[in-house]
Parts: structure tokens; C-alpha cells; sequence
């Protein structure tokens, strides 16, 4: 009855399925597992961060911006001036801001050095301490200056890019964000965003600093001829309380901030070159940054009308700029025509205090030949003296303001500028959003707050 | 009469008998290294209980010289395996699992034993053994409650545990019966078409529960031994193409089906929802590299149901893809001896039923890691002696006991029948 032959097939065949299975392990090890292995449904990606002693920010002064608390976490001093730049760490809503960026180095996850692997086995993970390259004192200053308004002040050193101050209003209290997260997500104005970074707001006048690069570099006459009024296929554009102004060349188009000639002039320049200048300056460009940013807008489609383009010219129209922009590239032109790429970050520092790594500035673009820049420095130099809000005594402080239309009816108020002018070592651009009033009004009186303290001292 | 037991007998025994007390010293060290802040009595109480049962059970078995006692000491290193990596994760589970495997240990040598004195009683029965498999099953469908997607368990008493699980027995004992009394079914009318026709209503009853994975295990277990003991082929074929119609309607008929499929085919699409289980496996399996992420540096606790349907993600996570291949071929070897005892065994009820009981082990191990590494759709079937679950682990014990039985070397055998 028995057949021997049968049953050790029966065998064979199911060895070689056992065997075929330890194949497909081996085989699944080698290559299947290392594709899914970063899935972020793996929860093995998230670390136990309440084992971890988490790092701690400091300012650029060594000034400590965050202290531990328990075993493994910290809390701001300042949770509300530097909500957007160093960011909430929740449990339940995840990070945002530094603690997100370079939440690895905070758990100090890539410690390399032996020691500090067998520190870490013995007395726990302890994680790298971050020194930022903002002035704290600076910093909570200009939060201050923001008070009961909407906006955004950037601070930077327009000579390497490394950020002094970034604040954004309406802002929350970070260290509280669990207990707040509801109200933050009901609140429409928007508290959570870093208007400094991710904010797109219509330029108005400010942008003429940038379209006035783009006429010096076209090589067009510079002159004109203001009647008060400029007509472009049907359109026509008037002054700021309808002013006239008559002989104008570029400097005086600046102080005068003439709509008139902006959009003339922007028409003869034409689509192709204000939009190669507009990419210079980083519009249409992901800025390379720490944190989240968000794309500034020249809109410049090849079937625009004459119309959108003048509009664009003089900073109204379709075009958006984050105020991180514009103060990258104000202070371009201060830094005779190279745009430094931003930094936050100034230094990583291993629990026992040694830098491992240190931010060295680089270039992000050449916006412009140095002596168009240095031309345009005069000018706008000239436009700060002539507007006398911003001005400083001792100091030769260029810059230019903006009152943007925007859909709310109320204009946003723009300041942009740079100082000292010959040598600058602050650039800065303030937005006040939906401010209903005009950029030499509202802004330009805070940053000559901003230059008086930094560079009075 | 084939040598079951190989030589140099002494040496051989003593060193299997010391590896898994090794493999437990060393891993019960972990974890309690691991687990050294909530360290109570109890946990060196499961760890010493645990090594005195092993031993105990290897010594005793060793004392039956006539049958193959490689067949406890493979199981038991393979149990150690599961326990230990189940009491890391879970204490609770743990002294449950250790709990039934005394009583497992209890039932294997009682199994042996009331076969030892009534080998005769079983060899002429079918359709007992076939109404007893369909009571058991049509017991659940009257009075089963769902768990885990399947409508598979009985609760008595406080106890709940699955009659489909205690199926498997009797349905060996109908295949050997079948087969040792193949004159007799013969000589009815459709006779030989019996045992398919059983096999195919248990599946049935299978399929109104939801347990597809046992259905699957009975359907390779009758396979294999049409393969090895039907001399009608045509019978081998008849079964086949029923099968793959089978299938087909199955794939067509009944939705959870298609899921399961779905799920193979794809699980990534569907992460939080239906995939989640086979990809957090999955997960889990690569975690570990080939040597694994240590006992309790992995984190097996992410995979659901670890301790149980999913114990070889788990133990291929912290103890390494070696370890896996090392479960993998410990089945194999169980198999093989298992196979062995069918072979050498002169007696045709007891040879039947060893085969089918290896067969048995075989097919579940196949299925049960061939789902968890995505190479087949899951099924919810569960590895034999290593998985949490007392039925599950009661019925293995009873059925290693019953092929310990197999492997008996003096068992008289009956002269030819007419």
C-alpha cells in the first residue's frame, strides 16, 4: 500500500518550499526591506524623544533662548517673539520651525565621536545645542515694535546673510501650543504663519528699487517727462495725490516714488528683462532657508498686456514678495549687487561645547554689476533724506517705502532699506499688513528705530 | 525496520537536550536585563519554570527508547523560541503561554500513552472521526462568537477556546482511517470518493466561519495525502480541478476574500486602514537586519497582534533574520522526522497518520510565514507551538504527542486485510 517513492517527493517538494522561503528572507533583508524601511507609517522613524536630553538655542551673544525642563524637554523664554523661528514641539502637532529643521541634531541622533556613544549608553542621550545667529535683545525689540500690528520685520546682515531678527504678528505662545491648538486653528489671522517668511504680500513702491535695477541694466534713456499722468493702452496712472512732477530722471522717480514713470518706463523695458532681473532677486526662486519659505511672485506671462506689465513695474499687479525677499534683496544692492544665501543657524555645538559645525556665508546671486548697485545705493540714499522718516543722524541709511493696494482695501506699509549706506551691515524690511496707511508713515519711522539702536550705540 | 533514532544515540540526545537550554539561559538573560526596572519574583519564577519544564520534558521523553524523541526537543526549542520573545513583550501572555505548555507537555505524554493502550480501537473507524470534525465545527457556527474576524470560538466556562483548532485531530484520524481501510471503502458504492467529498463539507463549514486559513491547511494535508497514498489517480485529479474551481468561485463568491487578496497584492495604498497589519509586519521584519536589533531594542510591540499571528515578525525583528531562517528550518527538520516516522512505520493507520500530521505542521508553517513576509495573503492561521494561543498550542501538543505515538517502533502490526 505504502509507497515510499510518493511520500519522499512529498519531501522534496516541501524542503525545497521551506528553503525557498529562507531565500526570499535573505532576499527580502538585502533589498525589499531597505526601500521600505523610511516609510513614515514605520513608527520606528520616531524616537522616544523622553529619553533624550534635547539641545538647547542660543542667540548669537551666547544668550539662552530656551532652558530644560524635566528630563528630556525645554521651554522658550520668549515663547511668543521667537514662536516662528524656533517653532513649537508637540507631541500631538509635531514641530515646527528649528525644532523641526534640525530636530535630529537637537536629539543629537548623529553623534559621531566614540565617547559620546558610551556617554550615551551609560547616562542617557544627551542632544547638540543650537546657536542661532540672531540678536536676542534685537529680536524681542522688534517684537515689540510690532505691537497691535499685522506683519513682519526681517533683520540681516546683507554682507554674509546671517538673519539678526525675524519676527512675525499675530504671533502665539509656542510653549503652550497644546492648550492653544484650537484656538490657533480657529483664529483667522492666521497666527501660526511666519508672515516674515512665508508671507506674500503686494510690494507696492518697494519694488521700484528692483525695477529701477532692471532700467539701469536695459540701457534705456532715463529721463521722462511727468505730466501727472501716464496712459498705457487705455489706462492711465496718476501720482500719489495726483502729484506732477515734470523733469524726472531715476533718482528723482525714486524720491518722488512717481507711478507715472515707473510704468512708462517698465513698458520699455519690457516683459523678457524685468523678469531676468525679478529671477535675480530670487522671485519665482525657492530661497534656500532653515525654515519654510514661500515663492515670491513676478508674474510675467509672455501674452501679458502692456497694462500688467507697468502694473507689475511699480510693484502693484499680480506680483507677491515675502518680506524675507525683500530684505535679501535690498540688502543685495547695499552688498554691491551679491544676494547672500539666509541663515539662522550659526553654529552646532556637541553637548561638551565643541563646535561641530560652523555656517560660512555664500553667495546666492548676483542681482546686479557693483556699480549699477553702488549708483542705485545713491539714489536710494537720496530717497530716504528727501522722505526724512528714516533717516538717522551720523548714519547714511538708504531704503525706500511702499504703500501696496491689496484687495482688503487697506494698504500694506513697506519699508525696505539698508545701513550704514557706503558699508551696510544691517538691511532690514518691515510690512505692515493692511495697515491703511503709507510706508513713510508707518514703517519707515520703525526702522529708523531699528538703525538708531543697532548702529548708535 | 528503518533505525529511527541515530547513532551514537548518547552523544547526539545529551547535546540537542543542553542547545535549548542555552538558547534560554542566554535570551531569558536579555530579557530580564531588558525588563530589569519592573523586575519582580514572578519574572525569575517564569524563567526558572520555563527551564524545569524543558528539561523535564527532555528527560522524560528520552526514556522512550523506541520512538523518535527529536521530535519534542525540535518543538521544544521552537516553543522557547516563541515564549520567550512573547513574555518580552507581554508577561501577561507569557505565563499564559507557559501555562498552556504545561499542559500541552501533560496532554503529549497522555496522548501517548492512551494510544499506547488502545492502538488497536482506532484503525476501523471513518465516518466517528468524520462526524466528530463536523460537530466540532457545526458547534461553533451554533454557538461560536467572532474574534478576530473569524467566527471561530467557544466560550465555556470562562474559557474560550477553538474547536476548529481540535478539528485537525479527528480529520488526521478520518484520513488514516480512509487510507488504512481503503479495501472496505472500495467496495462501497462511491466509496473512494469519500474522503474527498468529507474533507470538501469541512471546508465548507470552514468557509461559513471564516476560516480560511485552516481550510487551506486541510486542503494541503488531503493533497498531500492523496499524493502519497491514492492509487486512483484520477481521484488526484478530480480533487485538483475541484480545488481550482474552488478557489475561483471563492475569489468571486465571497468579498473578504477579494479583500484579502486586494491587500496582498497592494497593502501600501491602504497603511492606516486594511494594510496596516501586513505592512507594520513588514516593517518589523526589516527592522531587525540579519542579526537582529537585540531582545528588547527592537520594537516589536508595533506590529499588531505580535505575540500571536504575528510572533515571526517579532522574532524576526529583534533576533534577526537568522534566527527566522533558524525557525524556518527547525519546521523543516520537524517535518522531516515526521515524514520519517511515516516512512519506517509498518503499520498503515499509524503511517497515515504521521504523514498527515507532519503534513499538517508543514502546511501551516508555509502558509502562516509565507503570509507575514507577503509572499502569500495573510490567513490568520497561526505557527504551530510558537504562536500565544492555548488551543492552538494544546492541539499541536496533542497531535506531536499522537505522531510521538506514530514514531513507536514496537507497535504491532495487523496482518494484511482481505
Amino acid at each position: 500500500m505504502k509507497k515510499p517513492k510518493r511520500i519522499l517527493f512529498l519531501l522534496y517538494a516541501i524542503t525545497a518550499l521551506f528553503l525557498a522561503m529562507s531565500l526570499y528572507l535573505v532576499y527580502f533583508q538585502l533589498i525589499v526591506g531597505p526601500k521600505i524601511v523610511g516609510n513614515s507609517y514605520n513608527r520606528r522613524n520616531y524616537i522616544d524623544e523622553t529619553k533624550i536630553l534635547r539641545g538647547n538655542f542660543f542667540d548669537t551673544h551666547g544668550t539662552a533662548l530656551t532652558h530644560t525642563v524635566g528630563d528630556s524637554g525645554h521651554v522658550m523664554e520668549s515663547p511668543r517673539s521667537y514662536a516662528h523661528i524656533i517653532g513649537y514641539n508637540s507631541e500631538q502637532y509635531g514641530k515646527s520651525g528649528m525644532e523641526k529643521t534640525y530636530n535630529s541634531t537637537l536629539l543629537g541622533l548623529s553623534q559621531d565621536d566614540l565617547f559620546g556613544r558610551f556617554k550615551e549608553i551609560v547616562q542617557g542621550q544627551v542632544g547638540n545645542d543650537l546657536h542661532l545667529t540672531i540678536d536676542n535683545d534685537l529680536q524681542l525689540y522688534c517684537y515689540d515694535l510690532l505691537e497691535g500690528h499685522k506683519g513682519a520685520i526681517v533683520v540681516l546682515d546683507p554682507s554674509t546673510g546671517a538673519i539678526k531678527a525675524m519676527v512675525s504678528r499675530p504671533s502665539f505662545n509656542a510653549n503652550e501650543i497644546n492648550e492653544l491648538w484650537e484656538n490657533i486653528m480657529e483664529d483667522k489671522s492666521a497666527p501660526l504663519l511666519n508672515r516674515a517668511a512665508q508671507g506674500l504680500y503686494t510690494p507696492g513702491s518697494v519694488m521700484k528699487a528692483i525695477t529701477a535695477v532692471a532700467i539701469m541694466e536695459s540701457g534705456i534713456d532715463q529721463d521722462y517727462h511727468d505730466t501727472g499722468e501716464q496712459t498705457i493702452d487705455g489706462f492711465t496712472y496718476t501720482n500719489y495725490l495726483g502729484a506732477v512732477h515734470g523733469e524726472m530722471d531715476l533718482r528723482q522717480a525714486l524720491i518722488r516714488s512717481a507711478n507715472t514713470y515707473f510704468t512708462k518706463k517698465s513698458t520699455e523695458v519690457g516683459l523678457a528683462g524685468l523678469k531676468e532681473v525679478a529671477e535675480k532677486f530670487y522671485f519665482n526662486k525657492v530661497i534656500p532657508f532653515e525654515l519654510v519659505t514661500s515663492k515670491s511672485v513676478a508674474y510675467y506671462k509672455t501674452d501679458m498686456s502692456l497694462n500688467d506689465i507697468a502694473a507689475a513695474g511699480f510693484g502693484q499687479g499680480d506680483t507677491l514678495v515675502t518680506p524675507l525677499n525683500m530684505a535679501l534683496s535690498i540688502g543685495a544692492i547695499g552688498n554691491n549687487g551679491a544676494m547672500m544665501r539666509p541663515n539662522i543657524l550659526q553654529e552646532i555645538r556637541s553637548p561638551r561645547g565643541v563646535a561641530t559645525y560652523t555656517s560660512a556665508p555664500s553667495m546666492l546671486s548676483r542681482v546686479t554689476t557693483p556699480s549699477i548697485a553702488r549708483e542705485l545705493t545713491d539714489d536710494l540714499v537720496a530717497t530716504v533724506n528727501a522722505g526724512g522718516a528714516a533717516t538717522v543722524k551720523g548714519i547714511d541709511v538708504a531704503g525706500k517705502t511702499g504703500s501696496a493696494e491689496n484687495v482688503s482695501g487697506y494698504s500694506h506699509a513697506w519699508f525696505a532699506g539698508f545701513a550704514p549706506a557706503e558699508n551696510p551691515s544691517l538691511a532690514l524690511a518691515i510690512v505692515l499688513e493692511e495697515e491703511g496707511e503709507t510706508g513713510a508713515a508707518a514703517a519707515a519711522p520703525l526702522a529708523r528705530k531699528i538703525f538708531q539702536r543697532m548702529l548708535r550705540d | 525496520m528503518d533505525r529511527l533514532i541515530p547513532s551514537p544515540m548518547k552523544r547526539r540526545m545529551v547535546s540537542a537536550r543542553w542547545m535549548t537550554l542555552l538558547f534560554q539561559i542566554l535570551s531569558l538573560s536579555l530579557v530580564l536585563v531588558h525588563q530589569r526596572e519592573t523586575l519582580t519574583p514572578r519574572s525569575l519564577g517564569f524563567s526558572a519554570l520555563l527551564i524545569v519544564l524543558t528539561l523535564m520534558s527532555q528527560f522524560l521523553v528520552n526514556l522512550f527508547h523506541q520512538a523518535d524523541s527529536y521530535l519534542l526537543m525540535i518543538t521544544n526549542m521552537l516553543f522557547s523560541i516563541g515564549v520567550i520573545l512573547i513574555y518580552r513583550l507581554s508577561s501577561f501572555y507569557g505565563y499564559r503561554q507557559l501555562i498552556f505548555y504545561s499542559l500541552g507537555i501533560a496532554l503529549f505524554f497522555a496522548a501517548y500513552f492512551i494510544l499506547e493502550k488502545t492502538a488497536d480501537f482506532w484503525v476501523q473507524k471513518i465516518y466517528f472521526y468524520f462526524l466528530a470534525a463536523a460537530g466540532l465545527l457545526v458547534l461553533t457556527l451554533l454557538f461560536g462568537f467572532v474574534s478576530g474576524g473569524a467566527k471561530n470560538w467557544i466560550e465555556i466556562g470562562g474559557f474560550s477556546f477553538q474547536p476548529s483548532e481540535l478539528a485537525k485531530v479527528p480529520f488526521c484520524f478520518l484520513i488514516a482511517g480512509f487510507y488504512a481501510n481503503r479495501d472496505r471503502m472500495r467496495s462501497l458504492k462511491g466509496g473512494k470518493y469519500f474522503l474527498m467529498a468529507a474533507t470538501y463539507v469541512l471546508i465548507a463549514l470552514f468557509f461559513l466561519q471564516r476560516e480560511l486559513g485552516t481550510a487551506m491547511v486541510f486542503m494541503g494535508v488531503l493533497f498531500s495525502a492523496q499524493i502519497a497514498f491514492e492509487e486512483d489517480k484520477k481521484v488526484i485529479l478530480l480533487n485538483v480541478g475541484l480545488a481550482i474551481i474552488g478557489m475561483v468561485l471563492a475569489y468571486f463568491l465571497f468579498g473578504h476574500i477579494r479583500t484579502r487578496v486586494d491587500i496582498w497584492i497592494d497593502p501600501w495604498v491602504d497603511m492606516d486602514g486594511r494594510g496596516y497589519q501586513i505592512t507594520q509586519s513588514l516593517f518589523g521584519i526589516a527592522a531587525g537586519g540579519f542579526f537582529g536589533t537585540g531582545i528588547g531594542l527592537g520594537h516589536p510591540q508595533y506590529i499588531p497582534l505580535a505575540y500571536s499571528d504575528f510572533i515571526f515578525s517579532a522574532i524576526a525583528e529583534e533576533m534577526g533574520t537568522f534566527m527566522g531562517i533558524a525557525v524556518i528550518l527547525l519546521f523543516l527538520l520537524l517535518v522531516y522526522r515526521g515524514i520519517k516516522v511515516s516512512l519506517a512505520q509498518p503499520h498503515p493507520f499509524y503511517s497515515v497518520l504521521a504523514l498527515c500530521i507532519s503534513i499538517s505542521f508543514a502546511a501551516q508553517a508555509l502558509i502562516m510565514i509565507g503570509g507575514v513576509l507577503k509572499l502569500i495573503p495573510l490567513t490568520g492561521i497561526t505557527l504551530p507551538f510558537m504562536a500565544h494561543g492555548g488551543s492552538s498550542l494544546v492541539t499541536s501538543f496533542v497531535l506531536l504527542g499522537i505522531l510521538f505515538y506514530c514514531s513507536n517502533a514496537a507497535l504491532e502490526v495487523p496482518d494484511e486485510e482481505a
